[in-house]
């Protein structure tokens, strides 16, 4: 077995690539930034979706992933320099019978400190990752034509060679077919099934048959009237087959919508009142994070989903709430629709 | 300055996904040489292998996601312009 003999050349690997996850990070932080540019007014259910599944997770994943390379940066540095520092010991004291243990306990205590580094690993963000199918072509995964996947040592840890292997296998699998599905996924924008995700991927194409859609439970956002130009002459109100939030009969009082905090129902005084930010509605936010967005009823190019309006509950660190009070993914039932009168229901124990 | 539109913000997440895609190959095969140099040291070549299994392992950690979500904000700036269209043929 050999012993460390010069981790300079290590150093400098993990330089490169530590600057590529870098360059990672960016791009997920510019698709973030660029998000945050889009106004208030294009804010609709299917760009919730795709902020919270994808851009959010995506960058938080992207910084978990840089810290993880900037620790394992270090590690490799701080063992260089402690096997360069053991080397001109060796060269000052050659008679030292303990020099060659140090070194052989250097990389252990190396390799112990690459094993204990955290952040980035599968599963640790939660992002919808399709399941790597057999596809055939080539994906945007495809490793380069020079990569070997190391067959290298991996002495101490029976199997994980081939875990890598297979890892890197998963990856490359990711061809077009199941990019294909992904995007199926995130075409079920606004409150289809996962189930009906697939399907999904056809309404890219421009004007499905009214064949295509009979017969199906073809739902592009339960609340959304459907358009015989976009969805074909099946959609018809029978597809509408899910209750919305805020359908209810309503008792309430009329609220206008730009009401004091405490007056605002959701609310209480000590909450603080800003406009939202384009300037269609109001965001209430309380001492302890919560938010509730009032938004005004549909103008003009505004969402015409909501021609009352909608209201959004926040809690910090769980997401928009439905009126369970549940943190909810679905954003048909996080957008709370008003009534005529500007009311809205309440998620049961919201000011509890 | 110009007010962002969808198909603005939908061309630069496109390519913010593009160099992330970039990013993503840079980085293997950065780590494809760092593993390459670490195979004359048994130790610490397996906790590599093993830091890159776990970020890879499932294909959770580089699947493509940015490419999604720009796919996701141009499917809302169809849906945007088809209700702007279903107006304008309401109007006519």
């Amino acid at each position: 077995m050999s012993t460390l003999a010069d981790l300079a050349p290590l150093v400098d690997a993990a330089t490169d690539y530590r600057a590529a996850v870098a360059r990672l990070e960016g791009a997920a932080g510019d698709a973030e930034a660029a998000w945050k540019l889009l106004p208030a007014a294009l804010d609709s259910p299917g760009v919730q979706i795709a902020v919270g599944r994808y851009v959010g997770p995506a960058h938080q994943l992207a910084t978990a992933l840089l810290q993880a390379a900037d620790d394992l940066h270090g590690v490799l540095l701080s063992a260089s320099a402690s096997v360069r520092s053991l080397g001109l010991q060796a060269e000052t004291h050659p008679e030292d019978p303990t020099t060659g243990a140090r070194v052989t306990s250097a990389e252990s205590d190396c390799a112990a400190a690459i094993a204990a580094i955290r952040g980035g690993e599968a599963g640790s963000v939660d992002l919808p990752c399709p399941e790597p199918a057999p596809a055939s072509g080539s994906g945007r995964f495809l490793r380069p034509a020079s990569f070997v996947a190391p067959i290298a040592p991996t002495a101490g840890l029976p199997g994980l060679g081939g875990a890598l292997v297979d890892g890197l296998g998963a990856a490359e699998t990711l061809g077009a077919a199941s990019l294909l599905g992904v995007l199926g996924l995130v075409l079920s924008l606004g409150g289809s099934t996962d189930a009906s995700a697939g399907r999904h991927a056809a309404k890219r194409q421009p004007r499905p048959s009214a064949d295509a859609v009979e017969g199906e439970d073809y739902v592009v956002t339960p609340y959304q009237p459907c358009s015989p130009f976009k969805h074909g002459d099946g959609c018809e109100e029978r597809h509408l087959s899910v209750e919305k939030p805020g359908d209810e009969p309503f008792t309430g009082d009329r609220v206008r919508g730009d009401e004091e905090p405490g007056d605002m129902p959701g609310t209480e005084s000590d909450w603080v009142k800003t406009r939202a930010r384009n300037g269609h509605g109001w965001v209430y936010r309380a001492p302890d994070g919560r938010t509730v967005r009032v938004m005004d009823p549909a103008k003009n190019d505004y969402d015409r989903r909501y021609p009352n309006g909608y209201v959004v509950f926040e809690k910090p660190g769980q997401g928009v709430m439905d009126l369970d009070n549940l943190p909810n993914g679905d954003p048909n039932l996080t957008h709370i629709v008003r009534n005529p009168n500007g009311s809205f229901p309440i998620p049961e124990g919201w000011n509890q | 300055m110009d007010a962002p539109t969808v198909a603005g913000l939908v061309a630069r997440l496109r390519s913010a996904a593009a160099a992330a895609s970039d990013a993503e190959a840079a980085a293997m095969m950065a780590f494809e040489e760092l593993l390459r140099r670490a195979g004359p040291y048994a130790e610490v070549h397996a906790a590599l292998a093993q830091y890159w299994a776990a970020r890879t392992g499932s294909g959770a950690a580089i699947c493509g996601h940015i490419g999604q979500v720009a796919d996701a904000l141009r499917e809302a700036a169809d849906e945007l312009e088809n209700d702007d269209r279903r107006v304008a043929e309401a109007l006519t």
